[in-house]
């Protein structure tokens, strides 16, 4: 399994330097910092975006639980981190890094955990905009494995934690009764909401 | 005292010109009028666009961003909190620009229980005022029904 893994690692590693122009852009595609923004911003739109008072408040009460659900994915594995350690493939292999060198365990990524939570809880009240959510999540989640960060298996394993950790929320919610939806009322009182 | 670190507030810069563009889309979506720079949706929506569009370019473009946080790039909590104060100030720049461009067109007086609905025909400053006016004449009585309704 292990070998399957380096295996596939290698090959989808072994395109970097093939298409300069493309290196470049996954160097932002892979960034800590774009994914963030456009699935943050995505989070902000949509709190707004409703046309109609119902829809917005089913909306905001999504979002509110897509940031628990990531609350909970990261949360996952900071236990994860703390029982298993692997490391980082550049350690081990021979490896075009697109990357700067992350010292924490490989498994599970930390991103694919956050981004699949956040994507996966929208997927949940918004088809269309979970769905083009989940493709950022896996572009990035993919793009990771190219830039030499993560090994396949570990944005897998992260993938299903985030998934796990946006289907705890929405049963979270369900235990929180009318106190999300009390917050938005309050929160309407200021027209934030 | 702590130092801002120039990422940080290259990140911060990035997400508050990057959420204006994103607010002014979400607001043509909601038909919230009342936060419309311009009155066109079309408009609305290539600006927001185009304005996120040059946020990312500038960031990404000007400096290599792949930086470790132990070596100047932002740790998640780093992280998380310029993206907020990005947010919020892209928010606050919002309801103070458009309440003042749009304060003759959009002069409606909506209920003081619809939140950001009531921006479909009334500025952000004009419906706030109205619902702290409400609620602070009608909080004894109108609390309860309102949080059970």
């Amino acid at each position: 399994m292990a070998r399957a893994d380096e295996v596939v690692f290698l090959r989808i590693n072994g395109w970097v330097g093939t298409f300069g122009p493309l290196d470049r852009l996954v160097e932002w595609l892979v960034s800590d910092y774009l994914v963030t923004a456009v699935l943050g911003l995505g989070l902000l739109a949509l709190w707004f975006a409703g046309a109609d008072g119902g829809t917005r408040l089913r909306y905001q009460l999504g979002v509110l639980t897509a940031l628990a659900g990531m609350a909970l994915a990261n949360w996952m594995v900071f236990i994860g981190n703390g029982l298993f350690f692997r490391p980082r493939p550049f350690v081990d292999l021979d490896v075009s890094l697109l990357f700067y060198q992350p010292t924490d365990s490989s498994m599970p990524s930390n991103s694919a955990a956050a981004f699949f939570a956040l994507a996966a809880a929208v997927w949940g009240f918004n088809r269309r905009a979970g769905t083009a959510m989940l493709a950022v999540a896996a572009i990035h989640a993919i793009l990771r494995v190219y830039a030499g960060v993560h090994y396949p298996s570990d944005i897998i394993v992260g993938a299903l934690i985030g998934v796990a950790g946006a289907f705890a929320a929405y049963r979270l919610r369900g235990l929180l009764g009318p106190v999300p939806v009390m917050a938005i009322k309050a929160a309407r009182i200021l027209c934030l909401a | 005292m702590p130092v801002l670190k120039s990422f940080s507030i290259d990140y911060y810069i990035l997400v508050t010109v990057a959420a204006f563009g994103v607010l002014q889309i979400a607001a043509s979506l909601g038909g919230l009028r009342g936060l419309l720079i311009f009155g066109s949706a079309v408009v609305a929506r290539l600006l927001g666009f185009g304005l996120a569009l040059a946020a990312v370019i500038w960031f990404f473009g000007t400096e290599d961003r792949n930086i470790s946080d132990h070596l100047g790039g932002l740790s998640s909590n780093e992280e998380a909190l310029a993206f907020f104060m990005g947010a919020l100030t892209a928010w606050l720049l919002t309801v103070v620009v458009t309440s003042v461009t749009n304060a003759r067109t959009y002069r409606g007086s909506p209920s003081p229980r619809f939140g950001l609905q009531a921006l479909q025909d009334s500025t952000y400053l004009r419906a706030v005022a109205q619902n702290i006016s409400y609620w602070s004449r009608e909080w004894r009585a109108q609390t309860k029904s309102y949080f059970s309704e």
